[in-house]
């Protein structure tokens, strides 16, 4: 007990705060170091979680066990048509409460009064059931059941039309879906991705009447099990049994589907961890430099301190503590920087660009890995500070 | 009376390119308690190689160094280290640490020793009352480059003396110092050899300041020629 008092009774003078406190530009300089670093950090790693997330925004919230799509199929992006009787092979077994199928195809569209035409997503379902788990779709998929109806995403990007702010007017709203004339009958919160920029819901049959692909194919089925069927031993089970050109997964297991071709088979995936990484190389070199700067321009102070009986260890210490200093002073404002910077970017964009807890937490690691890389490296300028030249 | 400084038949030797050049010379001396020695001698000569070894920042390669009655023969880096914190050092130029305080100066040098177990609130005060002793007390807060020459190496000597050694080795310490300013500092070193009991090994080629000391070592080419 007595050990511990007398530890934190001495205390001794805060030589690396010093350091930094009593040099506010290279304090500043470093600290803008670590900001550009933190934000750059977030920013890649951020846009590549938006990236997988909302690759899945509109698949997420299927109320469905086992989602089946076309064996040719490696993401969305590549959904191709199936016959809609291979749902048939899943009404035969009693787990199976029913099946569902839903239709996905990429539209022209244009808002009335405007000119130009834009690929959206148009997706197709029977309004008559619990196709979503999303409120403001159930709210007003019953619209749907009028043809020539749609329900707006109203998170689509702006250049689609002003239709939230038009819908709150008291007229009927109309878009040309493939230069057929559709009324939106509701706003529904979907949002958009890297694929596709806007989106809207509609009944099969409106669909039908929109799409330039009129026929019994489908691109989606969505198959609901009873409470309390294990759907990855179901599909086990049944996996033999598919026909040779549907695929099926659970719904977690096409969600993590989607979330790996953006990951493996698509570059920007790859293009945004790399960038994570430039950031992280890029911070550690600006903050090694400063670093390394500060160690040159204090060497003859680091030979003092060795001439009074300091240790290469503890002068050592001092610059690893500079760079843990900048670390958690930096790094906060990092983080303020990227939450505004998140903001715009969702703005302008519609992509769910968002802070997260866990991200915060592992960025704040390796900012402080970075840091402590950088005056690992420039700990080494420290090997020329001698105590014999204070006497020279 | 036991030295505290006991020096015996020491070597010591620079390589320069394949050849090793001797500066010392089975250089022998003993420094008492209160006793205040000053190595006189051309640039060159060896006397700061000689204050290196004694505090312990060269690892001996001939001959005996006895500080405090341990030898410093074979001791390994941490044990020099440990050594170096006995003693207080003055420099040639004051080498104060840039960018601390004259009063943070001098906690750093008891922050450096191992001996020294003070809260930061007594290593402050023991600061305060060293720069008071020495006429700077109104200047604990300034910057080395807020001090004048003079005051800096008072400043440095206040280091020296803060973890109360028994022993103080001063490489020219007056020799950046103007006149008077270097009288000041002389007068203040015999003092307390005189009133402390403080033992000095001091270098100096500057014949004005014998006056000073208790004895007059001469060196020249590494050898001690007379007492």
């Amino acid at each position: 007990m007595s050990q511990r008092n007398s530890w934190w009774k001495q205390s001794k003078i805060p030589i690396a705060w010093l350091l930094l406190a009593r040099f506010r530009v290279k304090l500043f300089t470093a600290l803008i170091g670590i900001v550009f670093a933190s934000i750059l950090l977030h920013a890649q790693l951020g846009l590549r979680s938006a990236l997988f997330e909302s690759s899945i925004s509109i698949f997420k919230t299927f109320n469905a066990d086992i989602v089946v799509i076309s064996k040719v199929a490696v993401g969305s992006t590549s959904l191709q048509s199936f016959d809609r009787n291979r749902l048939v092979i899943f009404d035969r077994y009693p787990e199976v409460v029913d099946t569902t199928p839903v239709r996905y195809d990429f539209v022209r569209w244009r808002y009335a009064g405007s000119r130009e035409s834009r690929l959206a997503i148009m997706l197709g379902f029977d309004p008559r059931l619990r196709i979503f788990n999303q409120e403001d779709i159930l709210k007003n998929q019953s619209t749907l059941l009028l043809p020539g109806r749609i329900l707006y995403d109203e998170l689509s990007r702006r250049e689609f039309g002003p239709v939230k702010k038009d819908f709150e007017k008291p007229k009927p709203l109309f878009a040309f879906v493939n230069d057929q004339r559709a009324r939106i009958s509701g706003l529904v919160k979907l949002g958009t991705s890297f694929s596709y920029d806007a989106s809207f819901l509609t009944s099969l049959s409106t669909f039908e009447l929109l799409s330039d692909n009129k026929t019994d194919y489908i691109e989606i089925g969505l198959v609901k099990l009873f409470p309390g069927t294990d759907a990855v031993s179901f599909l086990r089970r049944i996996q033999a049994n598919l026909p040779s050109d549907v695929q099926a997964y659970t719904l977690q297991d096409f969600l993590d589907f989607e979330k790996g071709y953006w990951d493996r088979s698509k570059p920007i995936g790859f293009i945004f961890a790399f960038n994570a990484v430039l950031g992280f190389t890029v911070g550690m070199l600006i903050l090694y430099q400063i670093l390394y700067t500060d160690v040159s321009n204090h060497l003859s102070d680091f030979s003092t301190m060795l001439a009074l009986a300091f240790t290469y260890k503890r002068i050592r210490l001092i610059v690893f503590q500079e760079s843990l200093f900048l670390a958690v002073i930096g790094y906060p404002i990092g983080v303020f920087g990227s939450v505004l910077l998140f903001e715009f970017i969702s703005s302008v964009t519609g992509l769910p660009v968002r802070m997260s807890t866990d991200r915060v937490l592992i960025c704040f690691l390796i900012v402080l890995l970075m840091s402590s890389c950088s005056a690992l490296m420039a700990m080494r300028k420290l090997d020329d500070a001698n105590p014999i030249e204070v006497f020279e | 009376m036991r030295p505290l400084l006991e020096i015996s038949n020491l070597d010591h030797a620079f390589v320069s390119g394949s050849q090793f050049v001797p500066v010392l010379k089975s250089v022998s001396l003993h420094l008492l308690p209160a006793e205040f020695i000053l190595l006189s001698g051309p640039s060159g000569c060896g006397k700061t190689t000689l204050l290196t070894l004694v505090g312990g920042m060269r690892s001996i390669q001939n001959g005996s160094i006895k500080l405090f009655g341990t030898e410093l023969l074979g001791a390994n880096q941490a044990s020099r280290n440990m050594h170096r914190g006995l003693i207080g050092m003055i420099f040639q130029s004051h080498h104060l640490i840039s960018f601390l305080t004259a009063e943070e100066n001098i906690v750093l040098a008891m922050d450096a020793s191992v001996q020294i177990r003070r809260t930061m609130e007594g290593k402050r005060r023991r600061a305060r009352e060293l720069l008071a002793q020495l006429g700077l007390a109104e200047k604990i807060h300034s910057l080395p480059k807020q001090l004048s020459g003079g005051q800096r190496q008072r400043v440095a000597i206040a280091r020296a003396l803060a973890c109360d050694p028994k022993l103080l080795i001063a490489d020219e310490p007056t020799a950046s110092l103007d006149a008077e300013n270097g009288r000041l500092i002389m007068e203040l070193l015999r003092e307390l050899v005189d009133t402390q009991g403080l033992s000095i090994l001091m270098t100096s080629h500057d014949q004005r300041l014998y006056c000073y000391a208790d004895k007059i070592i001469k060196i020249d080419d590494g050898c001690l020629l007379d007492s």
